[in-house]
Parts: structure tokens; C-alpha cells; sequence
């Protein structure tokens, strides 16, 4: 297929996933505002912008916590159009729909009708609104129905698109974007639960939440929350869709797909696909090792993608064998 | 639907009526049917096709203070219907029309015995923007320089009469098909009962033509486009699927060897037919436009070596310039030795001094156009121009006459157009497609544009015009 066209379905993948990793933190945190206290609230905050690695409005360095409930209301309306809304902020709920819709219409030649239709119809509902009309009543299900469209783009993606390379480069982007997603957000709690005083399981807690892990975690495991445990979990159970460890079984899958679909092979490719793989099995160490290797992790994701491009994006003419 | 304030003025021939509440007889069930409608079911079938061409996508880019803004076409739900006889002297007209064209084009860049024996200007064919001195002599597939051509038709009380012909990089079928499907899913049981000729098959004989441009039995065909800024860039999209064709930019093609490849993930690939939506211009720098980002550098020297098809032909716009215009009718007695099957326009060509004075003595009577103008832009509609708009336009006129031509303003047909709950009469043309391989192809439909402005004749998408569905009735 035309690198093109496979760059946009690749970055398709991607932005969405980017889209609803947006929408569970921000669904998660509209519903702490109701009846959680206020440092859970604060340390939801600190974790979302330490996952999106920005600096949040008017802080000057870092989040406030508040002991005045309006203030922190006014506090979180701030940040959450500056996460939801907010056309400067790459990482904003609208910017990922526009940059993923633009991406859909450049290779819109290779999705289904259904696809687009839902697609484009997802982001004209979102251009109708604003903060101020989401905010009232309940902020959270603006957040929960456009996750529940994302899934269904995701369900009409899975029954009707067409078996091609044009498919697995989409399913490169979602998991690829899922892992470095995954492997920035358990890397901010880490790092955050560290600096506290007095660690509160609530925040572990929340985070099972966020990965729709909770009931999974007191079935395996037990009703008391060990913060390693559920590192342990997230990162490499990969019977759970959203852990890390699935996220890079489907990464190198798609991977290897890719490579006998195109018929080429690239050895740099393979072995750094295979060794993340590698790691997200079960490992031996303790939370501050895991810490580490989510840092490194980050970074080959970082370098996958890069390989990637080079691969089968904006290759060098000169190395095709095809080259006449 | 409420008739009753539909007004017919005879100056203006009526697509729907003959007489005050007498419709033509192929569109009395129409009629009957539409008169049924409430004012509220009309008004909700608006909405319902406006939310769907939303929810598709089906838009066009309009430009402005920098910002791009995705809009729909405004689509008409009353359809326009024409009978099966009048289609037929269309179709008949249009085939003749594109053959005498594309023989022109073999001629002037070859023996130029047209202009050798005095039926078209020298002198007009070579100072034509669109002449490319680099096609002289230059062989093209089948003969066949224009391969699909968008040909503007108009109806006034004396009958069709073509407006213009557009060959360079003619668009609006997507919007043809995509008001068919609209119309006809929320018109269902009037349409079935109407013997509706299809016109949804246009893909395929699209990619038969341009199959037909290629020795190859199976040729890999691209559709080229501008990107994702050009208006017309759902068009390309929606084509590129019909025709099973990767829409590529120019930046995904390379020539190598006097050969056209595009990148894909698998490496290299041989293009053989290119369908490109680029305008001669920028197709490609090394001959044309050096500044051009949006082509492929050696491009036309692998088309002259025969090693990629391409349709249109650069340089095809020779024959749709306006002034040129003037001369098909004489081009086809003198290639087909036959009368033409559809009038012009009577066209007053603003480089001869005689035609010059009379235009300037009756700017207010008559609709100027620039030769090498498109999309209803630089141009004077007379009759509805203020003073002052027509003392300015005059003056530039005087400047650069060679650039303008004048045509009585025309009495185009009108067709009842949904106006909050009632029909009102609008201004309407047609666009009918042809395509020219080894045959000449029609797909009996068109994209019906609309004056959607009282009183107005401009026509144009990007000047307030909208779309109609246009039904040509089975015999």
C-alpha cells in the first residue's frame, strides 16, 4: 500500500488511542470531583499531567492543593478545558480528534463507509460543544459517551475493514500508542506515590479503575491494595486488554505481520520489538526496578516508532531493491 | 408541498411546468407526488439530507482570512427531471462535441491544418494560457486527449445551448452520485415508480476508459491530487475508490528511468495511468511551473516516451478556453463534416475591434467573461452589475481586451427549489460527464447546479450555487 496512506492509518490508530486514554483519566477524574477528598483529587491532577509530561495552566511549577472547595473547583474546570477543549495543547481531547479525523480523510480510501461516517459524526458532535456545555450536570458522561464512540469506532473497525496491511498498521498505532500511553501513566504514579508521606491505596484504587482492572485485581489478589502488586498486574498480565504486557504482545504481532505482508524484513525492527516484548513478562524485581524499566520502556517505544517510520514511511529510495 | 406562489415568467423556460399549475407531462407524477408533501415532511427531508451529506463528509474547502472551512454543497431535494428524448439529443450532441474537441487537440499540437486552412485563429491558439508549446508533436494513447470532460449545458426558451467545456481538471460527479443516493433514499417510492435512468456506475466506466489508455491488461492506475486542500479533494477521494485507485500527492511519486514509481510499504511500484486532478501548471516543475511543490519532477518526459498514461493530456486546456470556445461549431463541420447537434452561445470575442465596441456599448446587457477564467470568478454579469461595477470592469476590459469575451446574458431555465415550506422557481444548469477511450461513454445524469439566490444566475459552488438531483427518465 502507499506510505502515505499507511503513515495515516498508523497515526489514525494512534491519536485515537491518545483520544480515549484522554477520556477514561478525565471520566475517572470528573467523578472524583463528586465525593472524593481533596488530596485524592490533587494527586489525580499531578497524575494526569505527569503522564501527558506538560505543565498545567498558571502553575508555575507545580498544582496547587487547595482547601477551599471552590477554588478547587474553579481549579479543575481550568484543567480539564485545557485537557478536554484546549487548541494550543497537542495532547487536548479535540486535537487528537482533528489530527485522527485529518489522518481518516487522507487515507479514507482504505476505511470502511461505516467507519468514517462514525468517525466524522463523533467529531462534529464534539466541535458543537464547549466546556461550559459539558459541565452541566454531570461532565462525566460527555466523557464516558465519547469513549463508548471510540469503542464503537473500534467495533465497526474490527467488523468491516478489510484485512490488509491498511488494517494492521491501524492496530500498530492503537497498541504502540497504548504502550507508551500505559507505560507513562504507571510511571507518574510510581514516581507521585514516592514522594507522599503517607501513600493512600485510594490512589491505587483509581488507578484500577482507570485500567477497568479492580474487580480482576480483588478476584486474583486480594481486597488490600499493595501498590507492587498492582504495578505487577498493569504492567504484565496480558490477559488484561489495557496492561502494558498486551499492549506489546500486539505491538510485536502486528509487527511480524507487517513483515511478511510487505515482504520485508528489517533485523533492528525485529529485535527491539522482540526484546519489549521480552520484558513485559512477569519479572523477579521490586517497584523501584519496575520504575526504571518503565522509564526505559518509554524510550525504545520512542525508538520503535522511529524505526517504523524509517521502515515502511519515508524509507531511503536508495535502499529499496526495487529501485530501477 | 405549497405551489401556490410558484410563478412562471415566459421568459424563462420551466423544468417542471408548461403552463400555470400544468406540469409537463413527465413530471405531472412528480407533481402529484411532491403536492401530497407537507410543508413539515419537506422541511424535515431537507434536514435529513443535509445530515447525511454532514455525517459523510461530502464537503468542498472554501478559503478565507486563512482559516479552511469544510462546507457542504447546499443540495435542493426537489429533483429535476428530463425526459428520455431530451437526453437522447444531449448525449448525441455531447459525443459529437467531444470527438470534434479531441481531434482539434491531435491537430493543433501536430499539423495544425486547422489553423493552415483558416477555421480556428493562429494567433488565438498560440497566445492561449493553456497552448503548451511542449506538447507539439507529442503522441497520446488512443489519440485521446481529453478522457473525461465536464461540459456545462444550459436552457433557455429556444432550447440547450453549451455554456462551456471544461477539459482540464473538470469536477462535480461525486456530488452527481452522492445527490442520487441522498434523493433517492428519502424520495423512494416516487423514484421507483419513476423509471429513473442509474448513473452510480460511473466508477467503473471511468476505470474502463482509463484502462483503455494503457496496453496493459492490468494497469496500475492512481488518481493524482493537489492534497488534502483542495476543494475538490472529497471528489478525489470518492473517485479514487471508485476506480480502485491509490489517491496519491506528488509527493509519492518519483520518476526513475523515465518511468513513474510510487512509494509503497513494500517498495517501489510501476505507475502506468495517472488521473490527475492537478492542473497543468504544477503537474510538473521541470516543464511547466518550477516553483510547484504539489507535482512530479520528469513526469511529462515519461508520458512522452509513452511509459505512463495520463488523462487529461496537459495542454487539453487549449480547447476549453472560452475564446477558443467560439470555434467549435466550425470545428466540428470541418473534422466531422456535420452540422453541431448543440448551439453555443453567441460569443463575442473582445480582441476583434467590431465585437469590442459592441460590447462596451452594451456592458449592461451582457455577461463578460475572462477567456481563461473558471469557478465564476473576474467576471460581469451586466443586467445585475451596479454602474460603477460596469465602469470599472470596462476600463479593464479596454486594458486587455484579448482576455475577455461577451455573451447575451441568458434566460436560463427554472425549476422549482424548496424555500422554507414552499417551491419557488431557481435558476438551473447541468454538467454533464463524458468520457472518450477507445469509445466515447455517457452515464445518462448530471450534476444539476443550482442558483439558489433569488433572481440570481450564478451558479457556482463557491459563489452560493448549490446541487439538485437531475433524473433522466427511462423511454
Amino acid at each position: 500500500m502507499l506510505c502515505r496512506s499507511a503513515q495515516n492509518l498508523y497515526w489514525l490508530g494512534r491519536y485515537l488511542e491518545r483520544a480515549e486514554h484522554m477520556c477514561r483519566l478525565l471520566r475517572l477524574q470528573m467523578e472524583t470531583l463528586v465525593d472524593r477528598p481533596r488530596q485524592e483529587i490533587h494527586f489525580g491532577w499531578q497524575r494526569i499531567y505527569a503522564n501527558l509530561q506538560r505543565r498545567p495552566p498558571l502553575a508555575k511549577a507545580e498544582l496547587e492543593l487547595y482547601h477551599d472547595d471552590d477554588l478547587m473547583l474553579a481549579d479543575a474546570y481550568t484543567l480539564a478545558d485545557d485537557l478536554t477543549f484546549e487548541t494550543s495543547n497537542p495532547d487536548s481531547l479535540h486535537n487528537c480528534f482533528a489530527y485522527g479525523r485529518e489522518s481518516a480523510r487522507q487515507s479514507r480510501n482504505y476505511l470502511s463507509f461505516e467507519m468514517w461516517t462514525c468517525l466524522n459524526r463523533t467529531w462534529l458532535q464534539l466541535k458543537e460543544v464547549d466546556l461550559a456545555k459539558i459541565w452541566q450536570p454531570t461532565p462525566e458522561n460527555f466523557y464516558a459517551r465519547t469513549a463508548e464512540q471510540l469503542a464503537a469506532f473500534a467495533g465497526i473497525s474490527a467488523s468491516t475493514m478489510y484485512r490488509t496491511q491498511g488494517w494492521h498498521f491501524l492496530q500498530l498505532g492503537h497498541a504502540l500508542e497504548r504502550a507508551q500511553q500505559s507505560s507513562a501513566l504507571l510511571q507518574a504514579q510510581a514516581k507521585l506515590s514516592r514522594a507522599q508521606k503517607n501513600p493512600d491505596a485510594d490512589n491505587w484504587l483509581s488507578l484500577l479503575r482507570f485500567y477497568q482492572a479492580l474487580d480482576i485485581y480483588q478476584w486474583h489478589y486480594h481486597v488490600h491494595i499493595d501498590p507492587p502488586q498492582v504495578l505487577r498486574l498493569l504492567r504484565h498480565d496480558r490477559r488484561l486488554p489495557c496492561s502494558l504486557a498486551h499492549a506489546l504482545l500486539q505491538v510485536n504481532t502486528e509487527i511480524g505481520t507487517l513483515f511478511t505482508d510487505t515482504k520485508i524484513a528489517d533485523r533492528d525492527l525485529q529485535q527491539l520489538s522482540d526484546a519489549l516484548e521480552k520484558q513485559s513478562r512477569p519479572p523477579k524485581s521490586s517497584d523501584n526496578a519496575t520504575a526504571l524499566d518503565l522509564a526505559a520502556c518509554r524510550e525504545q517505544l520512542r525508538q520503535l516508532d522511529r524505526l517504523i517510520a524509517a521502515r515502511w514511511f519515508d524509507y531511503n529510495i536508495e535502499d529499496d531493491p526495487a529501485t530501477p | 408541498m405549497d405551489f401556490s406562489a410558484y410563478e412562471l415568467d415566459s421568459r424563462f423556460h420551466d423544468e417542471m411546468f408548461q403552463g400555470q399549475g400544468k406540469p409537463h407531462p413527465h413530471c405531472r407524477q412528480l407533481y402529484r407526488a411532491l403536492q401530497q408533501l407537507s410543508g413539515a415532511q419537506i422541511t424535515d427531508m431537507q434536514a435529513r439530507v443535509k445530515r447525511s451529506f454532514n455525517s459523510e463528509g461530502i464537503t468542498f474547502t472554501v478559503y478565507g482570512d486563512g482559516e479552511a472551512d469544510e462546507r457542504i454543497i447546499p443540495i435542493d431535494c426537489l429533483p429535476r427531471l428530463l425526459a428520455a428524448a431530451e437526453w437522447q439529443k444531449l448525449e448525441a450532441g455531447l459525443t459529437q462535441r467531444l470527438q470534434a474537441l479531441n481531434l482539434f487537440l491531435q491537430d493543433i499540437y501536430h499539423e495544425a491544418r486547422s489553423v493552415t486552412d483558416g477555421v480556428v485563429p493562429a494567433d488565438l491558439v498560440r497566445s492561449c494560457p493553456h497552448y503548451r508549446i511542449a506538447m507539439r508533436g507529442v503522441n497520446v494513447p488512443c489519440n485521446t486527449w481529453v478522457a473525461i470532460c465536464g461540459t456545462d449545458i444550459v436552457r433557455t426558451n429556444d432550447g440547450f445551448f453549451v455554456l462551456e467545456d471544461n477539459l482540464r481538471v473538470p469536477s462535480g460527479v461525486a456530488y452527481m452520485i452522492a445527490n442520487r443516493k441522498v434523493i433517492k433514499s428519502n424520495l423512494r417510492y416516487l423514484y421507483r415508480s419513476y423509471k429513473v435512468r442509474e448513473v452510480e456506475h460511473y466508477g467503473t466506466l471511468l476505470r474502463n476508459t482509463l484502462c483503455e489508455l494503457s496496453d496493459k491488461p492490468d494497469p496500475c492506475i492512481v488518481l493524482l491530487t493537489p492534497g488534502v486542500y483542495n476543494a475538490a479533494f472529497y471528489e478525489h477521494i470518492f473517485l479514487a475508490q471508485e476506480i480502485g485507485a491509490e489517491l496519491v500527492e506528488g509527493q509519492d511519486l518519483l520518476v526513475s528511468n523515465a518511468r513513474v514509481y510510487m512509494r509503497t510499504t513494500g517498495g517501489l511500484r510501476q505507475v502506468d495511468i495517472i488521473y490527475r486532478r492537478i492542473d497543468d501548471d504544477f503537474i510538473d516543475p521541470l516543464a511547466f511551473r518550477p516553483d510547484s511543490l504539489l507535482g512530479v519532477p520528469g513526469l511529462l518526459h515519461a508520458f512522452k516516451l509513452g511509459n505512463v498514461a495520463l488523462a487529461n493530456v496537459p495542454g487539453s486546456g487549449v480547447a476549453d478556453d472560452k475564446g477558443i470556445y467560439a470555434y467549435v461549431p466550425d470545428m466540428i463541420r470541418y473534422y466531422l463534416h456535420a452540422e453541431p447537434l448543440l448551439a453555443n452561445v453567441k460569443t463575442y470575442l473582445c480582441r476583434r475591434p467590431d465585437d469590442l465596441t459592441y460590447t462596451l456599448d452594451n456592458i449592461a446587457k451582457l455577461v463578460i467573461k475572462r477567456v481563461d477564467g473558471a469557478g465564476g470568478y473576474d467576471m460581469l454579469v451586466g443586467p445585475h452589475a451596479s454602474p460603477a461595477a460596469r465602469d470599472a470592469f470596462a476600463k479593464r476590459l479596454q486594458k486587455n481586451p484579448n482576455r475577455y469575451i461577451a455573451q447575451p446574458t441568458l434566460h436560463l431555465s427554472r425549476s422549482p427549489c424548496v424555500v422554507e415550506t414552499h417551491a419557488e422557481p431557481r435558476h438551473v444548469d447541468l454538467r454533464p460527464f463524458v468520457l472518450h477511450g477507445k469509445q466515447t461513454r455517457i452515464v445518462p445524469g448530471a450534476f444539476c447546479r443550482v442558483a439558489l439566490h433569488k433572481g440570481s444566475l450564478v451558479v457556482n459552488s463557491s459563489q452560493g450555487g448549490g446541487g439538485k438531483d437531475l433524473w433522466v427518465l427511462e423511454k
